[in-house]
């Protein structure tokens, strides 16, 4: 699905992530782990066509990446950056909606199929009620959730979503990691950036760890998400605690 | 007896040597001497100075003073709407001449703050133009000079006026300004130079002195005569807009006439040559 | 304010409403003037007849049009540049295209220069800011709307100081004239190529109104939605560069249009701009028109700038809708 070789990059003149070397196949669910800015987001937005890496190749389906055209790209690729501050009126459907534009040619319209999916994708992140409401009358949650909505609607087989989860309630939070497992049970690829290892658990099968100075590792969720790698990826003491049959991870200060 | 005698020369020198006149804003202005030093802020008070045989009292005066040409000459402090009060203090004047509805009222202040004494020429008539001749003649000390110019003057325009009473009214459109289209209503000056020559201004019953109108109520209004006079700056051919309209009576009979430059626009000793230009031209469109 | 998805049939409708309402502003601009002539006086008999044929088909048919068409072109300018910018509050003249039209026309004017020369003058002025902005803002790759609105705010503050110069050098005979052409005029505006052009400018811009709506909510995630955002920047930016420099050409600096009806009509229609973009074409002209009429005769035969009229008429409306959002 997604390859890259020797692939670098950097920001503001500092590797973040050097020569790194992953083979994301059909069907996999990645986690991306790293402290803040460590190149996370920056990883994302070169996987996805926006920024250009420093060096190192990336491939789409076996085509490189800048190779495809935009909306041919945009079929299989979808991507939800953390930003999205809309300065218009806009309606939550209407957002929803804009996942469609990759599959409309330049005269077509929006049909009611378009609509039905649309809105099926509000329903699944319970904002079926918030359909005709102007953005800028959500919360920030509610927001993200909007955005997430739209990139569903995109319907491309691989996600990158940059901290989906974040501004999310506790409720909202579990909607979005079902959605996320549904979204792999259709058969989707998913990389999500994210803040908490326990996340891993519901549905990643690997894990990306960023250390931010350009090593990294990568692999599945088991050989990956130990308490020494935790503790230095985030130079803090972190303890596994093994409770009913799963794992989970607690910083040292939480448990004293 | 013959201190007395002395007493009356002495007062009639004094009273020679001490010029007093009242300017357009009614205030009396006494001069300890005739002025011999002047600054005038406006082309056309510069004119009134040299009709009266006193041009080579100016020490100073503003942009576009070029008539007659020995007023090129003459030193420049700015135009008429911004001039240099440093420049005019520099010139040490003993009288400035300013034009009281032409001249910014802020700078009229700053003027009036130097301490020197102003004459204000306010001409809202054309019948009044004499009559600032003869004052400025006092305040020169060339009454003699003025009150001939200004008495020419007034025989000129009953002479306008006598000629032209009988006649059959033409109805006239005169036009300032080009883009935008600008005119004048009945209480401006030159409306006074076409009551002289039986003419009508057809836009004589706006309310504003210089309005702007559109081309449709000019056309509506059909006069049979255009008139514009040449400015600095205006293009030639600023007429050249109603040979369009080749059903206006004005453009049909071929009456879009270009007076000479300056003389309608300035408020000086020469506006009656452009208002005898300017009944002529009607006249001429009264011929069938 | 609620806005549904739009369909292909609002939109018709919206349209043939504002359609509408700009016929009912044709019909006024030539049945009012500072003449009571009326356009049906054209086929009846006698001398009447050839003066209301020249004031009606020949003096308010050719205003009317100029006027459908700048205010057309500057509403249309408004709203590509308010997505460009993703500012609500950007308005045609901010990137200094206007400002160098004013430097161009003042320039030939003080040279003494007619009509055409003055047209000329601001086009190549227009022109000339445009492409300066292109140069030193297009350098920059990340394409960041800031680097844009920065650039075109600096050099349209220059061309200001050089209208200012000028203004202040400029014999006072011009001085009028030069004012004069500041506020706007449509009395000698002429519509030859203004109309078909904000035709072929919509026309241009209509198809990749879809990829303007994701431009609208952000770079990344029009990318991310398949949208070419840098040469969608671009088309916008010259599209708006050159409707704003045909509106300011055709009658001279016209206020408040091109930021006062997109952004109006956004507030009602909503933002998609596959409707926002035609409506702008057509309420802009309606809007412009109604003020030209109103600055013909409420004065009746004296004329009052049209800027005026759109200032003083449009602000009060604008404002009042936002009152209405806000509630």
């Amino acid at each position: 699905m997604l390859t890259t070789k020797k692939l670098t990059i950097a920001r503001g003149g500092r590797v973040l992530c050097r020569d790194l070397d992953l083979a994301i196949s059909a069907g996999q669910s990645w986690l991306i782990l790293g402290e803040n800015g460590c190149g996370k987001s920056t990883l994302l937005a070169t996987l996805a066509a926006w920024l250009a890496p420093e060096s190192g190749t990336l491939h789409l389906q076996g085509k490189p990446l800048a190779d495809w055209p935009a909306n041919q790209r945009a079929r299989r690729l979808a991507w939800l950056p953390q930003g999205d501050e809309n300065p218009f009126p806009l309606s939550v459907l209407e957002k929803t909606l804009t996942g469609r534009h990759p599959y409309l040619g330049r005269w077509e319209w929006e049909s009611a199929a378009d609509l039905a999916l649309a809105q099926a994708q509000l329903a699944r992140l319970d904002l079926a009620g918030l359909a005709q409401r102007d953005l800028a009358t959500l919360s920030g949650g509610e927001r993200r959730r909007v955005a997430l909505a739209t990139v569903l609607t995109q319907q491309a087989d691989l996600l990158l979503l940059d901290e989906p989860l974040s501004q999310l309630d506790l409720r909202h939070q579990q909607q979005a990691l079902t959605v996320l497992r549904e979204e792999k049970a259709a058969g989707r690829t998913l990389l999500v950036v994210g803040h908490d290892p326990n996340h891993a658990a519901q549905f990643a099968s690997h894990v990306l760890l960023m250390f931010g100075d350009g090593r990294w590792l990568a692999g599945p969720v088991d050989a990956m998400l130990t308490s020494e790698n935790l503790s230095a990826l985030y130079h803090y003491p972190v303890r596994a605690l093994s409770a009913g049959g799963s794992t989970v991870f607690v910083p040292e200060a939480a448990c004293s | 007896m013959r201190r007395i005698a002395c007493l009356f020369v002495f007062a009639a020198l004094c009273c020679q040597a001490a010029p007093t006149v009242k300017d357009d804003r009614g205030q009396t202005i006494t001069l300890a001497q005739p002025a011999r030093r002047i600054v005038t802020l406006s082309p056309h008070l510069t004119e009134d100075l040299y009709a009266i045989g006193a041009g080579n009292l100016i020490v100073g005066t503003v942009d576009y003073s070029d008539y007659p040409a020995a007023a090129n000459k003459i030193t420049r402090i700015g135009g008429y709407n911004g001039f240099d009060l440093e420049r005019i203090r520099a010139l040490k004047p003993d009288l400035i001449l300013a034009w009281d509805s032409g001249n910014p009222p802020q700078q009229l202040a700053l003027v009036a703050g130097l301490g020197i004494p102003v004459f204000y020429d306010n001409v809202g008539k054309m019948a009044d133009i004499p009559g600032v001749l003869e004052r400025l003649g006092v305040l020169t000390r060339h009454e003699a000079e003025a009150r001939a110019a200004a008495a020419q003057w007034r025989q000129r325009m009953d002479q306008l006026a006598r000629r032209y009473a009988g006649k059959r009214p033409v109805r006239v459109f005169y036009q300032v300004w080009d883009r935008p289209l600008m005119t004048i209503n009945g209480q401006q000056i030159i409306s006074d130079a076409l009551r002289l020559c039986g003419a009508v201004n057809v836009f004589a019953d706006l309310p504003a002195i210089a309005p702007t109108v559109d081309e449709e109520a000019v056309l509506a209004a059909n006069p049979e005569i255009i008139a514009t006079s040449g400015e600095p700056g205006m293009q030639a051919g600023v007429l050249a807009r109603w040979q369009r309209w080749p059903k206006l009576a004005a453009t049909r009979n071929g009456q879009l006439v270009t007076l000479p430059p300056d003389l309608l626009s300035r408020k000086g000793p020469r506006f009656i040559d452009g208002a005898e230009a300017l009944c002529r031209a009607v006249d001429k469109a009264r011929q069938p | 304010m609620r806005h549904r998805p739009l369909s292909v049939a609002r939109l018709l409708a919206v349209l043939a409403g504002l359609l509408a309402l700009l016929a009912l502003a044709v019909t006024a601009s030539l049945c009012l003037g500072s003449t009571p002539f009326r356009p049906w006086q054209l086929w009846q008999a006698g001398s009447d007849a050839e003066l209301a044929r020249d004031i009606v088909l020949n003096l308010r048919l050719p205003r009317t049009l100029a006027a459908i068409a700048v205010g057309g072109l500057l509403a249309l300018a408004g709203a590509l540049q308010q997505v460009l910018l993703r500012n609500p509050l950007a308005d045609p003249y901010v990137l200094g295209t206007s400002g160098g039209a004013s430097v161009g026309a003042l320039t030939a004017m003080l040279l003494g220069g007619g009509a055409l020369a003055v047209n000329l003058g601001a086009g190549c002025g227009a022109l000339a800011v445009t492409l300066l902005v292109f140069l030193l803002a297009g350098r920059d790759h990340s394409a960041s709307q800031a680097r844009l609105l920065l650039t075109g705010v600096a050099l349209a503050a220059f061309c200001g100081a050089l209208t200012s110069l000028l203004l202040s050098i400029a014999p006072d005979g011009l001085l009028r004239g030069m004012v004069f052409w500041l506020l706007g005029d449509l009395a000698g505006a002429r519509w030859h190529w203004a109309l078909p052009l904000l035709g072929a400018l919509l026309l241009l811009v209509w198809p990749f109104a879809r990829d303007l709506n994701l431009l609208s909510m952000g770079q990344q995630p029009a990318h991310a939605l398949g949208a070419q955002t840098q040469r969608l920047q671009w088309l916008l930016y010259f599209v708006s560069a050159a409707a704003t420099a045909l509106a300011v050409t055709t009658a001279g600096m016209i206020g408040f249009v091109g930021l006062i009806v997109p952004h109006a009509l956004r507030l009602v229609l909503g933002q998609d701009q596959r409707l926002l973009l035609p409506a702008c074409a057509l309420t802009g002209g309606t809007v412009l028109l109604a003020a030209d009429v109103a600055s013909r005769i409420v004065l009746a035969p004296q004329q009052l700038p049209v800027g005026v009229i759109t200032a003083l008429v449009g602000v009060p409306v604008f404002l009042w809708l936002l009152q209405q959002r806000a509630r």
